[in-house]
C-alpha cells in the first residue's frame, strides 16, 4: 500500500490529512482509510499550505530568497516542516461482511493517525452494474480515472427525472450522447430527445445513428431529413392536432381571442383551426378579433387563406388536409416500442420548437395516464424525454406565468413512468419544487457561485462542502448526486466520438458475421 | 510632562553608553581572559568534515502549583546531523518526558524543596537524575535571587539540567564516535548543588570516548569590564573583520565548575548574532588549532538553515521537539485534577494550596 499521508486533525466535515511529501493529492480525490472491520472512503475538497515555521519566518525567509541575499542558505528538511493538509470528509464506510464490502453512510470518525492511500478499483466492487444499465462514465479521483464504470438503474432513475447542469463548453452534449448510447438497446426505455442544435442523430459525424443498433431503435425527425436514410421522417405536423392551449405555447392571446379559440374548439373539435380561417365568425365573436387571430396564425403557423378562400398551409411543419396526421401517434407508438425518438428542431423558432415539444408530451403524459387508470401501466416501458434549455420552460419566471406541461412531468410524472432529463446551465432560476423532483444530478464544472449553491442546497447527499470541487471540474468531468446512489460518486464522461467508435469496434469484435447496416 | 521625561531618559542612557568603550571580558576568580582584538578572530575556514553533532535540549512547563508544590511536565529531545542530514539514533530514544513533582518540606529547621521524577514511559528512568540528588535547601545560595528564597517551581528546571547532563554521558557512551561532536544548548558551567557529579560524568564520558563537547547559548549575561555587554563588544570589534565566519576565545575556566573555554563564533556570513560557544577545556590539550577549526567549520555546515542563519539546524529542532506549549497545559491539568479529585483528602489539600497563591489572579479579574 502506497501511503498518500496520515489523518493528524479535524473533525467529521472536516479530516485534516497531512500529505506526505512528494506525493501530490488532489481536489476531488478519493481515499481509503483502512480500519478493522473495512475501510472508509474519504474526499478531499480544500487544500492548505502549513508549515512547523511560523507565517513571519517563512515571509522573511522567501523575502531573504527574493532580494538575492539567499546565498549558502537553505531550508533544511523541507518535508518535514512545510507540508500540505487536506482537508477531506468522509463519504462511505465500507464494511465487510461475510466477506462482502457493504457500504453504509458514515457516522463515524476514521480512526485517528491513520494512513491513508488513493482509491483502486477493488475497493468500489460494491458497485454493480443494474438490470437496466445507463452508463454514467468512470470513476474518478481528482483528475485520476479509475478503471471502473459507473451504472445506474435506468428506469429508476429517469422515472425521478435526471438534471445535467454546466457551464458552456463543459461537456453536456457529449454526457448526454454517451448516455443516450448506453441506453439505446433497452426497449423497456423509450427516449424523446427535443434537438434544438441537431447535435445527437450525427448528421455529419459519429452520432447515434452509428449505434448497432441504431436501424431498429432510433427514429430521426427533421423539417430537413436526410435523404435515403431509413427512419429519417420529416417533421411535419398536421394542424388539426393543435388545440387552443398548445398555441398559448407560441403566441399571446387576449381574453377575448382565448374565447374565440375555445368557442371554435368546442364547435369544431376536429377541424378548428380551418373553421377560424375559413368561415365567418361565430355568434358571439367578433370580426376584428377573428381578424387578428388569422394574422397570428399567418405569423406563428404559417398558413393563410389562398385566392379562392381555403387553408393553404405553406409552412415546412403545419401541414392542412390529412398530412401529419399521424404523426404524434407514431411518436408515441416509437416511444412505447422503446424506441429513442429524435426530433430536430435546429432550423425552427423557438416558439414553435416549444410548442411542438409540448404537444408530444402532453399527448405522452395523456397516454399514460390512460394506461394507469386501466392498470395497464407496469407492462409499458418508461419513457424520458430530454429538454435542453429547460429554464425557457422550467424556470420560476415561466411556471409562475402560467404551468406547462413540462412543470406538470417534472411534478407528478414518475406516477406514470414519465420522466424528464432537464440540461441547463442555470439552476438558480428553477423553483426549488422542481429541483427537489429531480433526485439524480449531474453536475459539471460550473464558475459560477450562485449555480454551485443552487445546485449544493437540492443535492441528494451533502456537498456543502464542494464549492471548490465544483468549481475546478474540467471538460468532462462531474459528480453524481443521486437518491439512488450510496455517496456522490465523480466520474469521467469519455468523448463521445472516441467513445462511439470503441463501441462500434467492439460490436464488430464480437458480432463479427454481421454486415454494417446503412440506414437507407 | 511624559514626553519631557522620555527625553532626559534617552540623553541619560546616551551618556551612559556613550562612554562605554569594548573592555576586557569581566570574569570573577578562576578564568584566564583574551584581549577582545582584531587580531584574536580566527576564520571559520569551509571545509566538510564528516563529523556528527549531537544536540541535546529540553523544555518544562508547570501544570499545577502553589507555593507548596509544583508539578511540572518535562520533555528533552536529542538529534543527530552529519551537515544538514538528520541521523536516527540507534541505541537510545530520540524524545524522553516524565513528570517532576517539587514539594515543600521542612528539615533541619529550614524549608528544602524535594524534587521527584517519573518518566512517561518507565523505561527511561535510567536517563533521569536520581531524586537524592534533587533536594535543596530553599535558601541555597546558588538558588536565591536577591536574597529572596528560591521559587519552587524553579527546581524542575534544574532537574532538566541534570537530565540533559544525563542523556549527554549515555550519548557519548552509546551512540557517537570518535571525533563526533556533542552540543548542549547553554553554556557548560555547573551552578546548582549536586550538578557536578552528573557534569562530571559526561565530560569524562566525552573524554574517554574522544567526543567533543560543547555548549551554545541562544543569549549571553557576560560583560565587559567598561559595563557593555560580551556580545556587543565582540560585535563592534568584529566590523575591523574582513572574513565572514569567525570565532574567537573569550576566556577559560580554570576552576571546576567552569571546564570550559569561552568563545563568540559567527556562523554565517547573514547571521545577526554571534553565539557564545563553549568547548570542554581538557579536550583542546590534544587538539591542533587546524582540528579547533574544524569543530566550528562542523557547525557551520549545520547552520545555514534560512529561518535563522547563524544558528545550527540541531538546536533550532531539539528547541521545537523539546517545547512543552501552553496550550498542552489544559490536556494534562485536566487529567492530573481527574485523578487527584479521586482521593478526597489529597484533593482538599490540592485545592487550598492553589488558592493560597492566586491573589494576583483574584486582582486581574476585579480590573479592567
Amino acid at each position: 500500500m502506497q501511503v498518500k499521508g496520515q489523518i493528524v486533525n479535524g473533525c467529521f466535515a472536516q479530516i485534516e490529512i497531512r500529505q506526505k511529501s512528494h506525493e501530490n493529492l488532489e481536489i476531488g480525490d478519493l481515499l481509503i482509510a483502512e480500519e478493522h472491520d473495512g475501510y472508509v472512503i474519504l474526499q478531499v475538497y480544500d487544500l492548505k499550505y502549513e508549515s512547523q515555521i511560523s507565517t513571519q519566518s517563512r515571509e522573511m525567509m522567501a523575502g531573504i530568497k527574493l532580494e538575492g541575499y539567499g546565498k549558502n542558505l537553505d531550508v533544511y528538511e523541507p518535508e518535514l516542516r512545510n507540508y500540505i493538509i487536506a482537508y477531506t470528509k468522509a463519504i462511505l464506510n465500507v464494511r465487510i461482511e461475510d466477506k462482502k464490502p457493504i457500504p453504509y453512510i458514515p457516522k463515524t470518525l476514521p480512526s485517528f493517525f491513520n494512513t491513508i492511500r488513493l482509491i483502486t478499483a477493488e475497493d468500489l466492487k460494491f458497485l454493480t452494474k443494474p438490470k437496466n444499465p445507463l452508463y454514467m462514465g468512470k470513476v474518478r479521483s481528482g483528475s485520476k480515472i479509475i478503471s471502473l464504470d459507473v451504472w445506474l438503474e435506468g428506469k429508476e432513475v429517469l422515472t425521478h427525472h435526471l438534471l445535467i447542469s454546466a457551464t458552456t463548453g463543459r461537456g453536456k452534449t457529449n454526457l448526454m450522447k454517451v448516455l443516450l448510447w448506453s441506453i439505446l438497446s433497452n426497449l423497456d426505455i423509450g427516449m424523446l430527445v427535443l434537438d434544438p442544435h441537431d447535435e445527437y442523430y450525427g448528421r455529419n459525424s459519429i452520432g447515434l445513428k452509428d449505434h448497432p443498433d441504431a436501424s431498429n431503435n432510433i427514429v430521426f425527425y427533421s423539417p430537413n431529413p436526410i435523404p435515403g436514410k431509413l427512419n429519417c421522417k420529416s417533421l411535419i405536423f398536421n394542424i388539426k392536432l393543435l388545440n387552443p392551449s398548445h398555441l398559448t405555447e407560441i403566441e399571446n392571446f387576449t381574453d377575448a381571442q382565448m374565447d374565440a379559440l375555445y368557442s371554435y374548439h368546442k364547435s369544431y373539435p376536429k377541424d378548428w383551426i380551418r373553421h377560424i380561417m375559413e368561415d365567418p365568425p361565430l355568434p358571439g365573436t367578433k370580426e376584428g378579433t377573428l381578424g387578428v387571430i388569422r394574422r397570428k396564425f399567418k405569423n406563428s403557423l404559417s398558413i393563410e387563406l389562398d385566392a379562392s378562400g381555403k387553408l393553404n398551409a405553406r409552412g415546412r411543419i403545419f401541414k392542412a388536409g390529412v398530412t401529419g396526421e399521424s404523426t404524434v401517434s407514431d411518436i408515441l407508438t416509437d416511444l412505447q416500442n422503446g424506441k429513442t425518438v429524435i426530433i430536430d428542431t435546429s432550423l425552427l423558432p423557438e416558439k414553435l420548437e416549444l410548442l411542438i415539444g409540448g404537444l408530444i408530451s402532453q399527448r405522452i403524459l395523456n397516454q399514460y395516464r390512460r394506461y394507469k387508470m386501466k392498470g395497464e401501466l407496469d407492462s409499458k416501458p418508461t419513457i424520458s424525454i430530454v429538454i435542453e434549455e429547460a429554464p425557457r420552460v422550467l424556470s420560476s419566471d415561466v411556471l409562475s406565468r402560467r404551468d406547462n406541461i413540462y412543470g406538470t412531468i417534472a411534478k407528478e410524472g414518475r406516477k406514470f413512468k414519465i420522466g424528464l432529463i432537464a440540461i441547463t446551465q442555470l439552476i438558480s432560476v428553477i423553483p426549488h419544487v422542481i429541483l427537489a423532483n429531480m433526485n439524480t444530478k449531474i453536475i459539471l464544472g460550473n464558475v459560477m457561485e450562485n449555480e454551485r449553491s443552487a445546485l449544493i442546497n437540492s443535492a441528494s447527499q451533502d456537498l456543502s462542502q464542494d464549492h471548490r470541487t465544483i468549481a475546478s471540474l474540467d471538460k468532462g468531468e462531474a459528480i453524481i448526486t443521486s437518491n439512488f446512489t450510496k455517496f456522490a460518486i465523480p466520474v469521467k464522461f469519455p468523448f463521445f466520438d472516441t467513445f462511439g467508435e470503441e463501441e462500434i469496434a467492439y460490436h464488430k469484435k464480437i458480432n463479427p458475421n454481421v454486415k454494417e447496416e446503412i440506414l437507407m | 510632562m511624559l514626553h519631557e521625561a522620555m527625553i532626559k531618559l534617552i540623553k541619560k542612557i546616551e551618556n551612559i553608553s556613550s562612554n562605554q568603550s569594548v573592555g576586557k571580558p569581566l570574569f570573577h576568580l578562576d578564568y584566564e581572559i583574551y584581549k577582545i582584538d582584531s587580531s584574536n578572530f580566527i576564520q571559520i575556514e569551509p571545509s566538510f568534515p564528516n563529523r556528527k553533532t549531537a544536540f541535546i535540549d529540553g523544555g518544562n512547563i508547570e501544570i499545577l502549583g502553589s507555593p507548596g508544590f509544583s508539578i511540572q511536565v518535562n520533555r528533552i529531545f536529542l538529534n543527530i546531523f552529519q551537515g544538514k542530514k538528520r541521523i536516527l539514533p540507534l541505541n537510545l530514544p530520540q524524545k524522553i518526558e516524565y513528570l517532576s513533582a517539587t514539594l515543600a518540606t521542612s528539615k533541619k529547621n529550614a524549608i528544602f524543596y524535594d524534587t521527584f521524577i517519573i518518566p512517561f514511559n518507565e523505561k527511561h528512568q535510567k536517563f533521569l537524575p536520581e531524586d537524592k540528588d534533587l533536594s535543596f535547601d530553599s535558601f541555597d545560595q546558588n538558588l536565591t535571587q536577591g536574597g529572596f528564597r528560591a521559587h519552587i517551581s524553579h527546581m524542575s528546571n534544574v532537574a532538566r539540567r541534570f537530565s540533559e547532563w544525563n542523556i549527554a554521558r549515555l550519548m557519548c557512551e552509546k551512540e557517537l564516535e570518535e571525533g563526533d561532536i556533542i552540543t548542549l544548548d547553554g553554556p557548560l558551567r555547573t551552578a546548582y548543588p549536586n550538578e557536578r557529579k552528573y557534569a562530571e560524568k559526561s565530560l569524562n564520558a566525552a573524554y574517554s570516548n574522544k567526543i567533543f563537547f560543547t555548549g551554545l547559548a541562544k543569549a549571553s549575561h557576560l560583560y565587559t569590564d567598561t559595563g557593555l555587554p560580551l556580545i556587543q563588544a565582540v560585535m563592534e570589534v568584529s566590523k575591523q573583520i574582513e572574513y565572514p565566519l569567525w570565532f574567537i576565545p573569550i576566556a577559560e575556566g580554570r576552576g571546576i565548575a567552569h571546564e570550559a573555554k569561552i568563545y563568540v563564533t559567527k556562523l554565517h556570513p547573514q547571521a545577526q548574532i554571534p553565539f557564545r560557544f563553549e568547548l570542554y577545556n581538557k579536550q583542546l590539550k590534544n587538539l591542533s588549532s587546524t582540528e579547533e577549526i574544524e569543530i566550528f567549520s562542523n557547525l557551520v555546515n549545520n547552520s545555514k538553515d534560512i529561518s535563522f542563519p547563524g544558528y545550527p539546524y540541531g538546536l533550532i529542532d531539539a528547541d521545537h521537539q523539546s517545547r512543552v506549549r501552553f496550550k498542552e497545559i489544559e490536556y494534562y491539568q485536566r487529567m492530573l485534577l481527574t485523578l487527584i479529585s479521586q482521593n478526597p483528602k489529597l484533593d482538599k489539600i490540592v485545592n487550598q494550596a492553589i488558592i493560597t497563591s492566586q491573589a494576583h489572579d483574584i486582582l486581574n479579574q476585579i480590573i479592567k
